[in-house]
């Protein structure tokens, strides 16, 4: 189990260092609510407009799960490969006609794995999954 | 530790349990069960290859002795540590939400794949594949032996140590003795109208809640809970004579629980945990997680204000428009209470089959707040049994709680239950069981905090930087919080101080239209702050298990008030007069306040307002104008 802390606290580290690099791609975080607004006694209650969704919440679903489906199957057909040793199926061609190792064709599916990862982000920063908190406008 | 006796107060001892079995009575009984159930497995998995029925049977079954052990056999190493990963990673899934078959379905899965796999049997794989289950049984065994005769060597030095500490069991605080009722800073209101604003949009609206996930402790649900406590506990040890805006905003809190968004998690952890389809989130022998802890909003709710969501039917958790699950603070009472009662471990699962210590000192609270309200003995009939699970099933010798364990399986593991967590659970303790939450806080203080000049230091591993409210690592600031609640609660107020002082020291503020809040932490730790905050010496216990006293529920309030022009900082009613500080959320503003149950067309006399007296209507109200451009003193007295 301590490998699975050890595997957040690398993902927070790589969420920190893409945001570093691609401020604009963070993900926008209501810090606070809407002011509340309630009237003294006799007086009429005008309820203020609602609050708009974070901007994040709006962004498109497509990219990311594009990415994850295709890092998916590039796997998937790596690994079925290597299970069942139909080399020539090899999608990659990594292989030619030799039946290689298990590890030849992780290595060489290991491009789906960095695919699946990045939609995964993508698909999270939609949610508005963010470690870190933006300033509100309003700040 | 500051210590304000009482002559209520009374002095304990409270020595760690000096049992010297190695594994509790009803946690053996479970792990006898879990390992007659892996022979079993073992010994399915061993006979292909005994009777030698062909590589690919071989394969799977000695993938279901070990995972990965198909792999391993059919010379696929790299699979096999792949299997076992996955194997783990789907204990770790189960564990964060509740899905029962996943674990096993990847293990017969990885088992499958290996007999796929294997295209002729290695005999160094064959015997690896046997040998490594129990073999690692019989480490792990050992190696809990050794820790466990340590921590016993550890916890009778400590025992040396307590018997010569007396820990102080606060009891019924009077009128005049604990109550100190205090005026909130201008800081504190400013901390304050952050959960305000959080809590008065409207219902279903949620803008400005950490949205992540809604197993785990992101969930909108725990940051509710926060809320609702914060607010409570502001009104208790600062505006008690003040219900208006404050009670509308823990009302809001407690019923933006009913929101499906917010409980239907239970729904998918029913269906996949318990292969059952209810989905009443109440109803149930688990989810302590909502039960308990919306059990305590109530609970505090009611002590301070009144006990409409005591009313049959008030809190209807609603899934659609034809199915909804009614209930109210009674039921969600006697549900814990029922719970308890039946459960082997007597506390109960969070999650299907995760037992949570800190998750059922909510249950306790729940149940000494309804009997305190309602005149049940839901506490008094499990308090022996509680005590008893937290000592012996719950408790290692040298003292550390353990966080959770598996209901079905006996296993526990403690990694993620640093001090932070030991904290929190010695906080929400206190109230029902306070000696061993006392303890508790002070073998963290001896073993886990350090102190540097005027700050709080926290232990450097991995659990004591972590906040809980976004999963965000490598930050005490949660630690730091906790440190203020608990130190706190049990009058240790030099350790609360100084934590404090970290935080003020060291965290970003981010202010907004007057709320402030810490930049960098998460929702659910500001909340927390806030509670902290708000804390004093025994207020949680004095709440949830005296309540308050008769002046403060029969008393004039301060009922209706403008937000955020009117910030109230100290209401203090002794029964017949009323003592208001306000103080102006932003610009000087002539307003008006709403004052209620004041003697029926008596006649009071005013300070702080335009007239000087006012006669109470029929209804025992009365509105006053009044001019507010700073710090401002409202008194309402019989004339």
């Amino acid at each position: 189990m301590g490998c699975c802390i050890a595997l957040a606290f690398l993902i927070s580290l790589g969420r920190r260092a893409w945001f570093a690099a691609f401020p604009g791609r963070r993900p926008e975080v209501v810090m606070f609510a809407p002011p509340a607004r309630r009237p003294a006694p006799g007086e009429a209650w005008v309820r203020a407009g609602a609050a708009s969704p974070a901007a994040s919440a709006r962004r498109t679903a497509v990219p990311g799960l594009v990415l994850l489906g295709a890092g998916v199957a590039w796997c998937g057909a790596g690994v079925l490969n290597a299970l069942f040793r139909h080399a020539s199926s090899c999608p990659c061609a990594c292989c030619g006609d030799a039946h290689p190792s298990l590890l030849t064709h992780v290595v060489a599916h290991a491009a789906g794995l960095l695919a699946m990862a990045a939609g995964a982000a993508l698909l999270a920063a939609r949610h508005g999954a963010t470690l870190r908190t933006a300033r509100p406008a309003a700040a | 530790m500051t210590a304000t006796a009482t002559a209520t107060d009374r002095q304990v001892r409270s020595l760690l349990p000096t049992s010297t079995a190695a594994v509790p009575p009803v946690t053996a009984r479970r792990l006898r069960r879990t390992l007659s159930a892996y022979l079993v497995l073992w010994l399915l998995g061993a006979l292909p290859g005994l009777v030698h029925a062909g590589t690919s049977w071989t394969a799977a079954g000695l993938g279901l002795t070990f995972p990965g052990g198909g792999f391993l056999y059919g010379g696929h190493p790299v699979f096999a540590a792949v299997a076992v990963l996955a194997v783990v990673t789907s204990v770790f899934v189960w564990w964060a939400s509740g899905p029962i078959l996943l674990p096993p379905l990847v293990w017969l899965g990885s088992a499958a794949l290996g007999a796929g796999a294997a295209d002729g049997g290695r005999e160094w794989g064959h015997i690896v594949a046997l040998a490594t289950g129990p073999a690692l049984v019989g480490v792990v065994f050992a190696a809990h032996l050794i820790r466990h005769a340590k921590h016993v060597r550890v916890g009778a030095a400590l025992n040396e140590q307590l018997r010569d500490v007396r820990f102080v069991v606060t009891g019924t605080p009077g009128l005049d003795v604990r109550v100190p009722v205090v005026e909130h800073t201008t800081d504190d209101l400013a901390h304050l109208r952050f959960a305000l604003d959080l809590a008065l949009q409207p219902l279903g609206e949620f803008v400005g809640f950490t949205r992540i996930d809604q197993f785990r402790e992101a969930a909108v649900r725990y940051q509710l809970n926060a809320l609702a406590y914060c607010l409570a506990m502001s009104q208790f040890t600062r505006t008690p004579a003040f219900t208006g805006y404050l009670g509308e905003a823990q009302r809001n809190a407690i019923e933006k629980m009913l929101d499906r968004r917010v409980w239907g998690y239970w729904a998918l952890e029913n269906a996949w945990g318990n292969l059952c389809r209810d989905r009443d989130p109440v109803d149930n022998s688990e989810n302590i997680m909502l039960t308990g802890f919306h059990g305590v909003m109530l609970g505090m709710y009611e002590s301070l204000n009144d006990d409409r969501y005591s009313r049959p039917g008030a809190l209807t958790y609603r899934w659609d428009d034809g199915e909804a699950y009614p209930h109210d603070f009674g039921t969600l009472a006697a549900r814990v209470h029922c719970n308890l009662t039946a459960s082997p471990y007597t506390l109960f699962p969070c999650e299907p089959n995760w037992i949570y210590t800190v998750c059922n000192t909510f249950g306790m609270n729940t149940l000494i707040s309804h009997d305190r309200l309602h005149g049940t003995r839901y506490f008094a009939d499990v308090e022996d049994a509680v005590r008893r699970a937290y000592e012996t099933e719950f408790l290692r010798p040298d003292g550390r709680i353990i966080g959770v364990r598996s209901s079905h399986l006996g296993l526990s593991w403690n990694f993620w239950s640093g001090p932070p967590v030991q904290m929190t659970t010695a906080y929400w303790m206190h109230a029902a069981l306070p000696d061993i939450a006392q303890r508790t806080w002070w073998l963290l203080r001896r073993s886990s905090l350090a102190r540097r000049n005027e700050s709080v230091v926290m232990p450097l591993a991995v659990s004591a930087r972590l906040d809980p409210g976004n999963y965000k690592l490598g930050t005490d600031t949660y630690g730091q919080i906790v440190t203020v609640m608990a130190g706190r609660e049990v009058g240790d107020d030099e350790w609360a101080d100084a934590a404090q002082h970290t935080l003020d020291t060291r965290e970003e503020l981010a202010e907004a239209h007057g709320a402030r809040r810490y930049a960098d932490a998460s929702a659910f730790a500001n909340l927390y702050a806030n509670l902290g905050r708000f804390g004093r010496r025994s207020a949680l216990r004095d709440l949830l298990a005296f309540g308050t006293p008769e002046a403060w529920r029969t008393g004039p309030v301060l009922a209706e008030a403008a937000y955020p022009d009117v910030l109230v900082a100290k209401a203090i009613t002794d029964g017949h007069a009323l003592h208001v500080v306000l103080r102006p959320g932003a610009d000087a503003v002539r307003t008006r306040v709403r004052v209620q149950r004041l003697v029926p067309h008596r006649e009071y006399a005013v300070t702080g307002a335009r007239a000087d007296g006012v006669v109470a209507s029929a209804a025992g109200e009365a509105v006053l104008e009044l001019d507010l451009g700073g710090r401002h003193e409202l008194r309402i007295a019989p004339r």
